[in-house]
């Protein structure tokens, strides 16, 4: 039997999910569904798959995830649809769950937040809202916590089909008076139809007014149920403040602030958990490597398993092992700024500056994230519902400088300019953002693009982030990370890791030029002669950048080690291969996770060239002009 | 009036949402999100830049662009 979870955005609806899946969740797909659905067994009640569908605000064929969870409901017919509704702002969420109740599909309702209007000293009678509505209407968590009895007994039970009298009775007669609901009644045999043509794309047999006396209806209805169920007291209390952290938060000083708050964030996840983590690695990988070499001691076992063993696992395994604490603690912290609110402020203050660029204010937590890595910033652009925003969002991510570039910066561009290699990553970080702000005003202004379709964005109060719906986020955006990224980052890294150490013959290499890496990099390095940086431990560490972008530095630590003399290129060279890496491809786990949000791997192609080409023409151009100056 | 001449703190009811052929989506949009005749509005706060502006309406607070919110039509009170 199939469930599924209905709800708005941000009410609760994912916490809810892992509470009742706990660890059986596949992400799945769905006929008609682009978006990713998120599938589970419920835990406690046997013979139940969950689906988390996406938080929609009504049934309408508006946006993407409408689309989905209609379709969904229509295609996949779940047997019980759990409409999880936020306590707070239940007078516009009871409009959510009238459109379902019109399906007539047994259903359940559970109030998420219920803590928080307790707080406020609101109370809500799930009785009388049950039996107006003739569905169950529960609190998802008990007081302490855990799931509610009363939400697993409900679902046990199957939930039930809402009942239409009662609804009819609200709905039409609040707004039509009763001649009009009579003739109504009449055309349409029932409001069920009516909502039906509407939703299943027959709208033009409805009139445009007739539709709007529909959803005002509904709200009407819902405006009566919870005048009846729901005491609100003290709202004004909690309101007031947010109201005054916001004075502060989304006024004249929020640019300010915010680029604090980001700023820490960088500070304590690269300062302080990357080096950390990459210490414990680096020492742990040594250990193995020397167990696997002295394998190879004996004479049965020929010295290539010690270099597969060494090079091609633990290398492999060891860079994303490394790799993943920090894209957890950027997780982590991204859950804390949209579960406490904030994430909807900067969205707010940056909007209108976005729009210049042809984004909107919620691209700013993408391209922010992509300062850390890209691969998360290209998973959280799937909250941008404008397909077009959201494809230049993610053209636009490469070009604010990932973390893996900074060793590239500070080592090549240390060798180069002496001490003043800090001075050397900021110039950097805004040539990037420089291009990047350009690239993306040229094509709005080209494709005609002004911000995205629309910016509706629901503010929540502030509040604090709970443990459960923090860590519950983070679960699911390192399920998906792991899941798409691990494989690809473990196999390019493997591959470059023993492509330096093996000839093309299979064999041990004995020095660097022996390698299957070197001989690749012959191939290559005529590509980049124009570029001034043509000699083939360059050309190889582009290659290796591939994999990841650090590895560019440990390849050329190997090939040519990073004095100015030992470089074998020019200064003005160096600059050029700076600006390449720096605007350039991202690694393969972007192209990965890009191609998994466009959908489409030609589309990544496509993105794939227009970097390369741009990074390309401006390396050339960089080289040319640095050649004057240098 | 339009919600987006509306002043900090200004309540006012909504009138209707009016129509051109451009922003059919938009315009249902907002009536899904309660934005219908009879509902009470109030303008929150604006942005630094002054758009988009964040409004309080059934208990929620949402934000939007002056653009948006241009097609409400509201009496104020």
């Amino acid at each position: 039997m199939i469930a599924a979870l209905v709800g708005n955005p941000n009410c609760g609806k994912t916490t809810l999910f892992n509470s009742l899946t706990a660890s059986n969740v596949r992400v799945g797909n769905y006929p008609g569904v682009t978006v990713g659905v998120s599938t589970g067994v419920i835990k406690e009640v046997s013979g139940y798959e969950l689906a988390d569908l996406p938080g929609i605000y009504s049934l309408s064929d508006i946006s993407e995830d409408e689309r989905c969870a209609l379709s969904f409901i229509e295609r996949t017919k779940p047997d019980l649809i759990i409409n999880v509704a936020d306590a707070s702002t239940l007078r516009r969420g009871l409009y959510l769950s009238l459109c379902l109740a019109e399906r007539r599909i047994p259903m359940i309702i559970a109030l998420s937040m219920t803590d928080e209007l307790k707080k406020s000293g609101g109370k809500i009678d799930t009785e009388l809202l049950s039996r107006e509505m003739g569905v169950p209407v529960v609190c998802a968590y008990s007081d302490n916590g855990t799931l509610s009895k009363e939400l697993l007994g409900a679902i046990k039970s199957g939930g039930s089909v809402p009942s239409m009298a009662e609804y009819k009775k609200l709905n039409l007669s609040a707004v039509c008076g009763k001649a009009e609901y009579a003739s109504f009644g009449r055309k349409r045999a029932g409001i069920r139809r009516v909502a039906e043509e509407i939703s299943f794309k027959k709208s033009k047999q409805i009139s445009e007014t007739e539709h709007d006396k529909l959803i005002e209806s509904r709200y009407y209805a819902a405006d009566k149920l919870y005048a009846v169920s729901v005491s609100e007291t003290d709202r004004k209390h909690a309101e007031k403040g947010s109201d005054c952290a916001d004075k502060v938060l989304a006024g004249k000083l929020s640019y300010l602030i915010f680029a604090l708050i980001m700023l820490t964030m960088f500070a304590v996840t690269f300062g302080i958990v990357s080096p950390g983590v990459s210490y414990v690695f680096d020492r742990l990988s040594d250990c193995l490597c020397k167990s696997a070499e002295s394998i190879s001691k004996y004479e049965f076992i020929s010295p290539l398993v010690g270099v597969i063993i060494c090079d091609g696992i633990i290398k492999g395994v060891g860079s994303v092992i490394s790799f993943l604490p920090v894209v957890l603690t950027f997780f982590f912290i991204m859950s804390l700024i949209e579960d406490s609110g904030y994430a909807a402020r900067a969205a707010f203050i940056f909007d209108f500056p976005m729009r210049r660029l042809g984004l909107s204010g919620k691209c700013i937590v993408p391209l922010i994230t992509g300062g850390g890595c890209t691969v998360p910033a290209v998973m959280s652009s799937r909250t941008l519902t404008s397909g077009k925003e959201r494809a230049l969002c993610i053209f636009l991510i490469p070009y604010i400088s990932c973390s893996a570039k900074i060793p590239v910066y500070t080592a090549v561009g240390g060798a180069v300019f002496g001490g003043r290699s800090a001075l050397v990553v900021l110039l950097l970080y805004v040539f990037g953002l420089t291009v990047g702000v350009s690239a993306s005003s040229a094509i709005s202004h080209i494709c005609n693009l002004h911000g995205g379709e629309s910016f509706l964005l629901e503010i929540p109060p502030y509040r604090m982030p709970t443990s459960r719906t923090v860590f519950s986020m983070m679960l699911k955006r390192s399920r998906e990370f792991i899941s798409r990224a691990f494989s690809i980052i473990f196999v390019s890294s493997s591959l470059i890791s023993l492509a330096s150490a093996l000839t093309p013959a299979f064999a041990c290499a004995a020095y660097p030029e022996e390698s299957i890496l070197w001989k690749l990099g012959e191939l290559a390095s005529p590509i980049f002669k124009p570029l001034g940086f043509g000699t083939v431990p360059f050309a190889a560490a582009v290659i290796c950048g591939i994999a990841a972008k650090e590895a560019i530095v440990s390849t050329l630590a190997v090939t040519v080690g990073f004095e100015l003399s030992a470089l074998g290129i020019s200064p003005a060279a160096a600059v050029a291969f700076l600006v390449f890496v720096c605007i350039g491809v991202p690694c393969a786990a972007s192209l990965g996770a890009v191609r998994q949000e466009c959908g489409s791997a030609v589309r990544c192609m496509v993105y794939s060239a227009a970097w390369f080409i741009i990074s390309y023409i401006l390396s050339f151009a960089a080289y040319r002009i640095a050649l004057l100056i240098l | 009036m339009r919600a987006s001449e509306l002043k900090i703190g200004q309540k006012a009811k909504i009138e209707k949402i009016s129509e051109t052929s451009a922003n059919k989506k938009e315009r249902l949009r907002l009536l899904e999100l309660g934005f219908v005749r009879g509902t009470e509005i109030s303008v929150v706060r604006r942005a630094p830049f002054g758009d988009p502006i964040e409004l309080s309406l059934r208990g929620y607070n949402i934000a939007l662009r002056c653009a948006d919110a241009a097609m409400i039509e509201v009496k104020s009170i």
